[in-house]
């Protein structure tokens, strides 16, 4: 089974690159992407993603906050193995 | 003048007749028996006035005359000698040996009295006179001493100082003077000051010089263009003061002429530096606005070198293939094989996503390329001084490297007049003040909540031509400035933000460069609740129109070759 992935950017240029890099191996990773934090609280209340990947300066919630939110929907849905919280740390 | 008086006499019946006379009157009387013993007395007690008999054994009256009168360091005394009548014919003689006076004997009491008062009066005045010569001697002493070193402060002084009379003729003119502007004081002194032979802006000084005439008070003229002696040219900064002399009856100019080029050049680079500086502490956000089309450049660059080979992968089998038909017909595992390939390369998505991928890094390269070139235009470095600008461009260009300060805050929206005419302008100067505007306003919707999830606020800068002016407005949908603020906020100091944070310097600053700088205007609007727009309006002079069509005409000159 391929993981869950969320990548969450303000830039959907990004978004786009990202997503085309990771589909050099499309079994791997099932990517989901949003264009920013409401977006994102809505696709984790949605699916539960092993992973989401968030730039940390958005406009309104910013990425830090957006995974502290992300492990308390994760940790309620059941299965709680091989999750991955990581922030793009501002350049 | 103590009432002090010796009497010499070698008979002690007149010298106790006499002193019983001067005691009469509330004389201190010394005695002597002899021309010696008086010469004692005199030493040791200094009486001002002496009356001795001329006829004396061994040292006469007229020989103590002569010993008083040449000792050293005996002050003036007032000598009378007493003559017997046969000896008045030789009063001149007496006269001549220092004597002041004489009498005869025998004397009448009252005459007595009245030639030692007479003595003593003009043993006080010569007294007097004395101290008066004395102080005299000593004040003259002290003015030349106190002349002296104001000419050697006039002429160590570093800077030239000049003086000019009321009818405009030089009467001061120190070292500095010489050597600065290369005129000797020799030529300078007493000629007309406006007919010296200095290359400088005369008329600039000539003004500063009569404006001083009318208000009396001091005039300061900077920005004063001169040449060197040795060549090379400078800026010289020129203080007029009025001065008054103490029966008002007459008038004078004082000019301290102060060699102001370095300074100048320093305020400039200093400026250029406070510049470079701010695109430094743009930096980090600039850094950021970069990274970000360079993360996704490099995304879409990898994805590229990846999907290349499998498609040459696939194409190669499609080849195989043409060529293995052409022959005869395809073998069954053949077709296998490249529907395998077909289903793990996946072309049509990769077809589908290539151009997507090419259209974005080269919007990516550009975005960079555009921050680079606001970079460059922005900080300036190139120019000083007045230039015809576009202003339209300058505010992008600023803008645009500021674009990390206000994204997350704010939606811009640029509503620029493409008619907008050029503008004689710093353009460093100009692009600092929009940053400064530019910024606080994206921390003025930050503090008004646009920054918390409540959706972003909105910068809006227009520019139009109105009235001969360049009008720019710089609008934000921020909380708006308070009243009591808003006869404060142009002030130096002033900030309302925490210590550390805000400098009080932005507005001044830009107050200082629209108005001083540009002779422009820069005011605001405000509505508490709903935001504040500060409009800059900048005069647009036929010299920006001349200076802006000149390269055209160049470039029509050259293309029509």
């Amino acid at each position: 089974m391929s993981s869950r992935i969320l990548l969450v950017d303000d830039e959907p240029k990004i978004l786009r690159g990202l997503r085309r890099v990771l589909s050099d191996d499309q079994s791997a990773w099932d990517v989901s992407t949003a264009g920013g934090a409401d977006e994102a609280l809505v696709r984790m209340r949605q699916i539960d993603f092993d992973a989401v990947v968030t730039d940390a300066n958005m406009p309104g919630r910013d990425g830090f906050a957006l995974l502290a939110d992300f492990e308390a929907i994760h940790s309620e849905f059941s299965d709680p193995a091989g999750r991955a919280v990581e922030a793009e740390c501002p350049s | 003048m103590k009432k002090r008086v010796l009497l010499v006499d070698d008979d002690p019946m007149m010298l106790r007749l006499v002193a019983q006379h001067l005691r009469g009157a509330q004389y201190e009387v010394l005695t002597a028996r002899d021309g010696r013993e008086a010469m004692r007395v005199m030493l040791a007690e200094r009486p001002p006035l002496v009356i001795s008999d001329w006829s004396m054994p061994d040292m006469t009256g007229l020989d103590l005359c002569k010993a008083i009168r040449q000792t050293e360091g005996i002050n003036f005394v007032y000598l009378i000698i007493l003559t017997a009548q046969a000896e008045k014919e030789r009063v001149v003689e007496a006269l001549a040996a220092g004597a002041n006076d004489f009498l005869g004997k025998p004397f009448d009491g009252k005459e007595l009295l009245a030639r030692v008062n007479a003595g003593m009066r003009i043993v006080t005045l010569e007294s007097d006179l004395t101290c008066k010569t004395t102080e005299l001697y000593k004040a003259n002493a002290e003015l030349r001493g106190a002349h002296a070193q104001t000419r050697q402060i006039l002429e160590s002084m570093p800077s030239p100082l000049i003086s000019v009379d009321r009818e405009g003729q030089v009467s001061e003119w120190n070292q500095a003077a010489e050597r600065v502007l290369g005129i000797s004081a020799i030529d300078a002194w007493g000629h007309r000051f406006d007919e010296l032979d200095i290359a400088w802006d005369r008329a600039a000084v000539t003004r500063a010089i009569s404006e001083c005439r009318s208000t009396r008070q001091p005039v300061r003229v900077d920005e004063v263009r001169f040449r060197r002696p040795d060549g090379g040219d400078g800026v010289f900064g020129i203080t007029v003061a009025h001065v008054q002399t103490c029966d008002d009856t007459d008038e004078a100019f004082l000019l301290v002429v102060s060699d102001i080029t370095e300074h100048r050049m320093l305020q400039i680079q200093l400026a250029q530096a406070q510049r470079l500086e701010s695109v430094g502490q743009l930096a980090a956000g600039i850094a950021h606005e970069i990274n970000t089309p360079t993360q996704f450049v490099s995304d879409n660059a990898r994805f590229l070198q990846n999907a290349f080979p499998k498609l040459q992968d696939l194409l190669a089998r499609y080849r195989q293939l043409l060529d293995v038909c052409r022959a005869g017909p395809a073998p069954a595992e053949l077709l296998d094989d490249v529907e395998a390939a077909v289903r793990k390369v996946k072309p049509d998505y990769l077809l589908e996503q290539i151009p997507g991928a090419i259209t974005d890094s080269l919007e990516g390269l550009e975005r960079i390329a555009k921050i680079v070139r606001a970079m460059k235009d922005f900080s300036h470095p190139g120019q000083q001084g007045l230039c015809a600008a576009d202003l339209n461009k300058a505010i992008e260009s600023t803008v645009t490297v500021a674009r990390n300060e206000w994204k997350y805050v704010a939606e811009m929206k640029l509503d620029l007049d493409p008619a907008l005419p050029h503008v004689l302008c710093m353009l460093g100067d100009f692009n600092q003040v929009i940053l400064n505007i530019v910024v606080n306003a994206a921390h003025a919707i930050a503090d008004a909540g646009g920054d918390s999830g409540q959706g972003k606020g909105t910068i809006t800068v227009t520019t139009r031509e109105a009235d001969g002016q360049a009008e720019i407005r710089i609008s934000d949908t921020g909380p708006g400035i308070p009243e009591e603020h808003r006869d404060k906020i142009f002030d130096h100091f002033f900030t309302t933000k925490p210590v550390g944070k805000g400098t009080g310097q932005g507005l001044a600053m830009a107050r200082r460069v629209i108005v001083e700088k540009h002779h422009g205007t820069l005011t605001f609007e405000t509505e508490v609740g709903r935001g504040t727009t500060f409009i800059i309006r900048l005069p647009v002079g036929p010299d920006a129109q001349a200076t802006t069509e000149k390269p055209e005409n160049e470039l029509a000159y050259s293309a029509g070759r």
